[in-house]
């Protein structure tokens, strides 16, 4: 029950994503749709880093009592949920989402009328996710959904994994809306044998059937082989291609990477990825976009956070210290001694 | 039976299922359960404890303090070596805590399970500093509690299987975080009743108006059109009685509260009974806010709410409350005020009474019969009346174990109890005459206003003829009379027509009204009508 997740106010590998991708991505989201704020789902950890970055950037408000509004925020971890608590204090205008995302959103498919015994434990889990399912439920569609997950996307077989069909799930629920952005965060290191076999297939048959994508990979990556493309840049490509495309397209969306980011984990144990990418209603007009995307995640895709570059780390330190003064300030805001 | 042996003497022992029971039962409400886990911080020498309940889900209920921690071996000992109210906060006579030096409220340890009332099972984390060893420690731990036991308990006491299991608990070490140091609790299997509850009422829909800000919730729990707190639903009168509770100072500035200074003219505030009451006041004031305690709930730092008086229309008094003698044999020592305000009820009701302080925590919330005072039972007068008592030194004994209500035969509460309805004989004796001086002034003003308009209506349809005048005539004389030749209507201020003043004062009035009408010039129709002018008149002014 230690606290599991890195302490993310020291993690500036973490905030070259948010800072380079998130930010920028999420600005431009709420341009193009007119709108004045967004509405955002997150599962922020304790730090609540990203919520602070959006408010501080205008992304997020908070209404005249000094409530933050159109937020949601899912923890599973009981032990951090009053530091969000605490953190995000006075309340948001919508409840903490507390559970496992993963479980919440497969326990929707299966909804049931029957009242359990209430004196079970299990039923009582039971119903605690079907009461979150029916709380997250309410809050969909979002303008910006965080899919930042502790778990990894690629470390268990595609037909096993409960957050690939979370993810699809989300897919499925954002079907109210026209137009969304995913922040999508999965740590690379220990890729299944599956995914890597279906990536390498998937690369392949792209090769074979559009030249500008061997063209691209010939120009960019020096091969259009799966195995010759540097691990990371090959990782990239295959989870845009075999994993967010299949799942998009099956609830009618269209994609289009604005970025995909991959940087250490704390420890420099595992490398992490967050892929940054918009998501537009699909239409007869959008047949074979996905090829363009693919070529432009070939051509720009990834960037590269190193600890070892001072002019890097300076910037994304400076920005993450802002952050963390604006939210302390806001965190003071509501004490009396203060 | 069968199998008991026969004794004609014995220990009497309290079944295990008992003290769970009686933990998990106890609090009389949501708020009183809170103040056992606020209880707890405090006695740790947290400096903030922060309750959450997710709101508006209410589907979490986390309290974090920063304080002290509770070591595994005390845990261990709670829960698997001595059990439930094992408390040793106290032992070896130990009377304040180490840091703060704050009265320990604690004394059986049985107030964690508060968090049973709210919740099926919970987990408790603690951070702390070995004593002994100086090393830093941290812990997690869960309970569950078997709710399906609780129909058996009638069945487990019969079988006299004392010794039934109610709940499960583990732990694990963890690593220590110096962020979280202290103790907390924290559940999400909350009962549905609590959600419930907390979801009721009309603030609940009202949800995009709630405000989190203090002044703003003070406004709310102090708007002049509310009674009761009550009308605030049960989210809301659950952070105002809790704040009431709690070892916490008041709300605002001290000129203002919980007495409003100015409120009173100057002769008051130079007695030497107000001077008193005020440094009674001020002083406890003060000593909170030196203990460095705050309770932060839903992110709203709370505070004692109390404004006396709500309206400034009132005449207020204020009465100081001090006691320091033995009563059999122990030191029973307090000290504290009265208020009454001349002739307004206390709003919100639930300020209506005293409430009893002891080791800065609120026992119960105000007490509308002041310890059932018999002389003055549901009265106009007794919902003037507002105080609180502060508990020195003594009455422990009487605290019952929900530590929410007293047992009245205790020495110590007789010996309170007597003393303050002494205080309340001279407070009411007081209250009433000033309230009785109030409200003559008041008729006689009325009075007064009447006269003159009515001596304006007559002059001006008798065109100056006819004049009020008001003058002793013996009471055998008639209530009003005309003298024509000296254009006067005469009322007789010696004549009683009825008991009451104020029935006396219509009665005379519209015979004036009567005889003036009788002598003007005029038709029937218009004699009619200048009567029910006048006495329309009298109507408006008096009533």
């Amino acid at each position: 029950m230690s606290h599991r997740n890195p302490p993310y106010d020291q993690y500036d590998a973490k905030h070259f994503a948010r800072y380079h991708g998130w930010l920028p991505a999420s600005k431009e989201f709420m341009q193009a749709t007119d709108k004045e704020t967004i509405k955002y789902f997150t599962l922020c950890a304790k730090e609540a880093i990203d919520v602070f970055m959006f408010e501080k950037e205008g992304l997020l408000a908070r209404d005249d009592e000094g409530r933050l509004h159109d937020v949601v925020i899912c923890e599973n971890d009981e032990t951090v949920v009053p530091e969000i608590l605490s953190l995000v204090r006075p309340p948001l205008l919508e409840a903490l989402i507390i559970g496992n995302l993963e479980d919440i959103l497969t326990i929707g498919a299966a909804l049931s009328n029957d009242v359990d015994d209430a004196r079970s434990l299990e039923a009582r889990k039971k119903q605690k996710n079907r009461d979150s399912f029916k709380q997250l439920e309410g809050y969909f569609p979002f303008d910006v959904v965080n899919f930042d997950t502790c778990g990894s996307l690629v470390s268990k077989p595609p037909g096993k994994n409960r957050l690939i069909k979370a993810l699809e799930r989300v897919f499925e629920l954002q079907q109210l809306a026209r137009a969304f952005l995913l922040l999508v965060t999965t740590p690379i290191s220990g890729l299944n044998r599956k995914f890597e076999n279906a990536f390498r297939e998937g690369l392949s048959q792209n090769v074979k059937s559009y030249d500008e994508i061997g063209q691209a990979l010939r120009t960019s990556k020096g091969s259009d082989v799966y195995d010759k493309i540097e691990i990371e840049s090959r990782i990239a490509l295959g989870f845009a291609k075999s994993v967010i495309l299949p799942a998009a397209q099956k609830y009618g969306w269209n994609t289009l990477h604005r970025g995909i980011y991959v940087y250490d984990s704390p420890s420099g144990a595992h490398r992490m990825m967050s892929s940054v990418v918009r998501l537009s209603a699909a239409s007869e007009a959008d047949r074979g976009t996905h090829v363009q995307d693919i070529v432009q995640i070939i051509k720009r895709m990834p960037e590269y956070y190193s600890s070892k570059n001072p002019t890097q780390k300076a910037e994304v330190r400076k920005h993450l210290d802002e952050i963390i003064q604006y939210r302390e300030k806001v965190r003071g805001m509501y004490t009396l001694s203060s | 039976m069968a199998n008991i042996k026969p004794t004609r003497k014995g220990i009497i022992r309290v079944a295990d299922v008992t003290i769970f029971q009686l933990s998990r039962g106890l609090y009389r409400s949501t708020a009183t359960a809170f103040k056992e886990l606020v209880s707890n911080a405090y006695d740790a020498d947290a400096t903030e404890v922060r309750i959450d309940t997710n709101f508006p889900k209410f589907n979490f209920i986390s309290c974090v303090d920063d304080g002290k921690g509770m070591s595994l071996e005390a845990f261990l000992n709670y829960f698997s070596k001595n059990g439930i109210g094992s408390c040793t906060k106290r032992m070896g006579n130990k009377d304040k805590t180490d840091k703060f030096k704050r009265p320990i409220i604690g004394r059986l340890g049985i107030g964690m399970l508060a968090i049973g009332q709210l919740s099926h099972s919970f987990h408790i984390e603690s951070h702390y500093t070995d004593e002994k060893s100086g090393e830093r420690k941290a812990y997690h731990a869960k309970i569950i509690l078997l709710d399906e036991m609780i129909p058996d308990r009638e069945e487990t006491i019969r079988s006299g299987k004392n010794k039934k299991d109610v709940g499960k608990w583990s732990y694990e070490l963890i690593d220590y975080d110096e962020t979280k140091k202290g103790f907390r609790i924290y559940t999400s299997d909350v009962r549905k009743t609590f959600a419930d509850e907390m979801k009721s009422g009309a603030q609940y829909k009202n949800l995009d108006k709630m405000s989190f800000k203090l002044d703003k919730l003070h406004a709310t729990f102090y708007d002049t059109s509310k009674k009761s707190i009550r009308e605030c639903g049960p989210y809301l009168e659950t952070i105002w009685e809790l704040a009431i509770l709690c070892p916490l100072p008041y709300y605002g500035s001290e000129e203002k509260f919980p007495v409003d200074v100015e409120t009173f003219d100057d002769k008051e505030k130079g007695t030497i009974q107000f001077k008193r009451a005020i440094s009674i006041v001020h002083k406890r004031q003060r000593g909170l806010l030196k203990e460095c305690f705050r309770v932060v709930f839903d992110g709203i730092e709370l505070r004692r709410h109390v404004q006396l008086p709500m309206i400034p229309e009132v005449l207020p008094k204020l009465y100081p409350l001090e006691f320091d003698e033995k009563v059999m044999e122990k030191r029973l020592r307090f000290s504290g005020y009265l208020f009454a305000q001349v002739a307004h009820h206390i709003r919100p009701a639930e300020l209506n009474g005293i409430q009893i302080r002891l080791r800065n925590v609120g026992i119960a919330g105000y007490d509308s019969t002041f310890l059932k005072y018999y002389k003055q039972v549901e009265t106009i007068r007794s919902k003037w009346v507002s105080g609180e008592i502060f508990i020195d030194e003594g009455l422990e004994s009487a605290l019952n174990i929900d530590r929410d209500s007293f047992n009245e035969h205790d020495e110590h509460f007789k010996g309170l109890q007597k003393y303050l309805h002494g205080e309340l004989d001279s407070v009411f004796e007081e209250i009433t005459k000033l309230a009785k001086e109030k409200s003559e002034s008041i008729r006689d003003a009325h009075v007064e206003i009447l006269n003159d308009s009515m001596q304006r209506a007559i002059s001006t349809r008798t065109n100056g003829r006819l004049k009020l005048r008001r003058q002793p005539m013996g009471q055998d004389a008639p209530a009003v009379s005309v003298d024509l030749a000296k254009g006067v209507i005469i009322l007789n201020t010696d004549c009683r027509l009825a008991k009451k003043k104020k029935a006396n004062n219509i009665i005379q009035a519209i015979e004036i009204a009567y005889h003036a009408a009788r002598t003007t010039d005029g038709s029937e129709e218009s004699r009619h009508e200048f009567f029910l002018e006048l006495v329309t008149e009298i109507l408006d002014t008096i009533l």
